[in-house]
């Protein structure tokens, strides 16, 4: 059951307006699909800085979120092209937790496209999902599916976000994945 | 746990200069282009001055030989004001490397960096 949630859009373009956050109003509207009487906070975006993260994810465990989802930032762009955003939630969540499961899915150049980090802090189960939007609500989506069922296991949860991410990468030719 | 996931499909990289961008969606972006080039698009970074996009299975020669199709396709989307620069900047298409021979270390991230000894 999912009684209280908070999403948590991260990113300068979107504290700045440059771009239109779509993703949280989805998000939000799957957990009413599910759970009705949840009540949902969207927070105001938090700039890409890994310190700022850390601090705005343990203000929402301490108000006992039962559910806290990090938009964007969980992959390394950034390091190749000065014009693409820094991604520092994987890196703050690390930060923030002591136990946790991490799925990091590469692409075939080498770069890290997304990194998704599940863990539980208190009451609050905290997982992140990447910034463009189709895989963002094809991960919230599964993570929502994920707390319904009985078993609330962090890896399940992380490989099934993990899963939901990659089956949307498109490709005509069907997708190969290699575990590392 | 870490555990790393390689996925193997062709893209390209392509960034795009010379449009002041302004309350974008970018999903609403990516479905204008790809009804254009009839490939899948996603929007990686958007600063107030460019746009980066992933194109899955097309080339660079069929990207620039679509520019026209695609610079129109971006310039008609709510939140995009075309400047008369407009163009396509780059576009690279990704190239694979050997995951057996990526330096190992303590940091976990872009296999790149790691070869750049960013990591050390």
């Amino acid at each position: 059951m999912i009684n209280k949630a908070v999403i948590i859009p991260t990113g300068n373009e979107v504290l700045n307006g440059v771009v239109t956050d779509t993703n949280s109003p989805a998000i939000i509207q799957i957990l009413l699909e599910n759970y009705p009487a949840c009540q949902i906070t969207r927070l105001k975006p938090v700039m890409d800085k890994e310190n700022e993260i850390v601090e705005i994810i343990d203000k929402c465990v301490n108000d006992a979120n039962d559910l806290i989802i990090i938009i964007g930032g969980s992959g390394g762009g950034h390091r190749h092209s000065a014009s693409l955003s820094e991604d520092y939630s994987h890196s703050a969540m690390l930060k923030y937790l002591s136990d946790y499961s991490a799925i990091e899915i590469y692409g075939k150049n080498g770069h890290l496209w997304s990194k998704i980090v599940c863990g539980k802090k208190n009451s609050s189960m905290i997982i992140n999902v990447p910034g463009p939007y189709v895989e963002a609500i094809a991960a919230a989506r599964t993570i929502v599916e994920c707390f319904k069922s009985d078993n609330k296991d962090k890896n399940i949860f992380c490989e099934k976000a993990a899963e939901a991410i990659i089956s949307n990468y498109p490709s005509s030719e069907g997708i190969k994945c290699v575990k590392m | 746990m870490d555990t790393g996931i390689i996925v193997y499909v062709d893209k390209t990289v392509v960034k795009v200069r010379g449009l002041k961008v302004m309350g974008l969606k970018p999903y609403e972006l990516e479905k204008k282009v790809e009804e254009v080039i009839d490939k899948r698009v996603r929007i990686i970074g958007v600063t107030g001055e460019s746009i980066d996009m992933d194109i899955y299975g097309l080339e660079e020669e069929s990207i620039f030989k679509n520019e026209t199709g695609i610079i129109k396709a971006i310039s008609m989307t709510e939140g995009i004001t075309a400047l008369d620069i407009i163009k396509i900047d780059s576009a690279e298409q990704i190239i694979e490397i050997d995951y057996e021979n990526m330096p190992k270390g303590e940091y976990k991230g872009c296999a790149r960096e790691r070869w750049l000894n960013i990591d050390k």
